[in-house]
């Protein structure tokens, strides 16, 4: 669905999104994960035509943006950095512009946007009045406008409180089930883990790591065990070429593997004669991965100049 | 096309629920009303009283002199003059009072339906200028201001069409606007005309033609149109409202202050000043009340020709570079830097 090449960025001096490919597929939750000023909003920007980029290409529905960029908006819904409406303007007055003024693309009416993001009850009530959290959910309604094929949301949880926050996700897995793309930019690792399929994270306008959510988190995966023979068991684990590392911490093995292999693990010690006799598989968190994974980076003053 | 025209529809939906156009439509309004009115007391009191004049004191009568009106002094002179009045004076007086009377007819027509729209036509160059420079800046600055550039592109709209837009809408409240304070004025004038005491027979020096006033209506139009444009677009390039109205209203006020100073020294940049936007917006809506001097050289020796090709080179050379500015912009939040 959408297919970046060698993209980049260049705000005078500073490299805000360099030599970035990506490959968004059709359906499902796409994350754009990366800290603060990692370039996650400018990559969005760049893929909606308001940056243009320094070099590179965008391909968005198979076609590039720089020809087609506004067909290819059409199918399009996104919220951006923080939601911006006009103050003095009711929620549903909001949406009724923002509706009228882009083509008319069927989909669910205003009414029926409010009441997705649960909004109903305070509709006529002014912009200007709103919480964070209802301010953040009315962009989630602007987004859906005229019921696009692929929704960006730029941090759609900032402001709202657990609950809020729950119902977000919720109402994002929802709409993947009922066939919209959805690109989540978020620095929220707990919120992409939970509900996107495939990941990007960037750090400093770079890839670093990029793939299905499980796959990177096996990556990362370890296995702690204990055995009738630690040296021995560490010599055999260490042959392995799907092991990675073999250490020892506390009195027990740790063998850098995907958890999914801890039987694979248990077959080719005992076929040495080595048996387990404790084994604890232990998955990452995103978070930590995303630790790992940005503590190999190069300083950030050298890639960014 | 039916973009434009779709932008256009859906930015006065969100202009008529702020309550900036409508004070400013107000104070226009009431500028407009004011003067009118204040021209038909002036003629009211001046028309009940015959004129006013001043008398003079003498020997036997001394302290400060005092307004006399002229009905007073034509029906019994000699009770209301001080009775060592010299002929000279009553003399003069006299025709004070016959100069004053004969000028009753012109003033009648200040506020008289012609002149009342007259009336409002300059209030809407001078004052008019402002107001619709504070709501130009402010319908294209304001995307820039709340941030809601990024919304309005990514519905596929389109910069261009989005700004042809804004600029059609603008086109649109400024014509509504005129037309509806002239409206407003006609009948205030025909409403004056009605209660005000027939004027005397005289001179009417401010004979105004309703042909006349139609091109004044289009030439005061046309300025007002070319600095809506010219303030929009510097709103535009300078991307925020507040500096787009200073340097808009600041330039309006100070063109004409700089060319004065400095053709003190210089006598080249009197004639620099006839290219200048604003002395040839001042000069398309400057009034005349016939056909003639209507199309023909001001006081400043620029034709209302000249003036309308150089007030359309500016509003079209700076909408055209704006527009394509805005274009290849990029809409960029914080960059990280």
């Amino acid at each position: 669905m959408i297919e970046i090449e060698g993209l980049r960025k260049q705000f005078g001096s500073v490299t805000a999104v360099s030599d970035l490919s990506l490959r968004i597929p059709r359906g499902g939750v796409f994350g754009l994960l990366g800290p603060n000023g990692s370039g996650k909003t400018t990559t969005i920007g760049l893929m909606l035509g308001l940056i243009r980029p320094s070099a590179g290409s965008i391909r968005l529905f198979g076609q590039d943006v720089s020809a087609a960029h506004q067909q290819a908006l059409r199918r399009i819904g996104a919220m951006v950095e923080s939601p911006a409406f006009y103050p003095d303007l009711s929620g549903r007055a909001n949406l009724r512009f923002f509706q009228g003024i882009g083509p008319s693309r069927g989909g669910k009416s205003v009414n029926e946007l409010l009441e997705l993001v649960g909004l109903a009850a305070r509709a006529n009530s002014k912009f200007r009045t709103y919480s964070l959290g209802m301010k953040q959910r009315l962009g989630i309604a602007y987004a859906l406008l005229g019921d696009p094929e692929l929704v960006f949301l730029d941090e759609p949880t900032n402001g709202l409180d657990p609950s809020g926050m729950a119902e977000v996700r919720e109402l994002i897995e929802r709409l993947a089930k009922a066939g919209h793309t959805i690109v989540l930019s978020s620095h929220l690792m707990n919120e992409v883990e939970q509900v996107c399929q495939d990941v990007a994270i960037l750090s400093r306008g770079q890839i670093i790591a990029q793939g299905k959510v499980q796959d990177l988190l096996q990556l990362q995966g370890t296995v702690r065990l204990k055995t009738t023979a630690d040296e021995r068991a560490a010599q055999i684990l260490g042959a392995l070429d799907w092991v990675s590392a073999v250490r020892s911490e506390g009195g027990y093995l740790i063998a850098s593997a995907s958890p999914d292999r801890a039987g694979d693990l248990t077959r080719a010690l005992a076929q040495q004669d080595v048996y387990v006799t404790e084994m604890v598989p232990q998955r990452v968190s995103l978070e930590k991965f995303f630790l790992q994974v940005t503590a190999q980076q190069p300083d950030a003053a050298a890639t960014r100049q | 096309m039916s973009r434009i025209f779709t932008v256009c529809r859906w930015e006065w939906f969100k202009l008529q629920r702020r309550r900036m156009p409508w004070i400013l439509l107000a104070i226009l309004f009431a500028f407009s009303q004011l003067s009118i009115w204040g021209g038909y007391a002036s003629y009211a009191f001046a028309a009940a009283r015959g004129g006013q004049v001043l008398v003079p004191t003498t020997p036997t009568n001394p302290g400060r002199p005092r307004m006399v009106s002229c009905n007073a002094l034509e029906q019994d002179a000699g009770s209301v003059l001080p009775a060592d009045s010299s002929p000279q004076v009553v003399t003069s007086l006299a025709m004070q009072c016959q100069v004053q009377k004969a000028s009753l007819a012109t003033r009648y027509q200040v506020f008289a339906p012609a002149g009342s729209v007259t009336l409002t036509l300059s209030v809407a160059a001078g004052l008019g200028i402002i107001l619709l420079g504070i709501l130009s800046a402010s319908v294209v600055g304001i995307e820039y201001g709340l941030g809601t550039l990024r919304p309005i592109l990514t519905r596929g709209t389109g910069r261009l069409p989005w700004l042809a837009g804004k600029y059609l809408m603008l086109v649109g409240v400024t014509t509504a606007a005129l037309l509806l304070v002239c409206a407003a004025a006609a009948g205030s004038g025909a409403l004056a005309g009605k209660i005000a005491p027939p004027p005397p027979d005289g001179p009417n020096l401010l004979a105004i033609s309703w042909s006349s006033l139609g091109i004044s209506f289009v030439k005061t139009w046309g300025a007002l149109l070319a600095f809506v444009t010219m303030a929009g677009a510097v709103t535009l390039l300078v991307r925020s409202t507040a500096v787009g109205m200073a340097i808009s209203l600041g330039y309006y006020i100070g063109e004409g202050i700089l060319i004065r100073l400095l053709s003190i020294a210089f006598d080249w940049i009197d004639k620099v000043g006839n290219y200048l936007p604003m002395r040839n917006i001042s000069t398309l809506a400057s009034f005349r009340t016939n056909i003639a001097a209507a199309v023909n050289i001001n006081a400043n020796g620029i034709s209302a020709l000249h003036a309308s090709l150089v007030v359309a080179a500016y509003a079209i050379g700076l909408a055209a570079i704006a527009a394509v500015v805005f274009r290849r912009r990029d809409v960029v939040g914080a960059v990280g830097s």
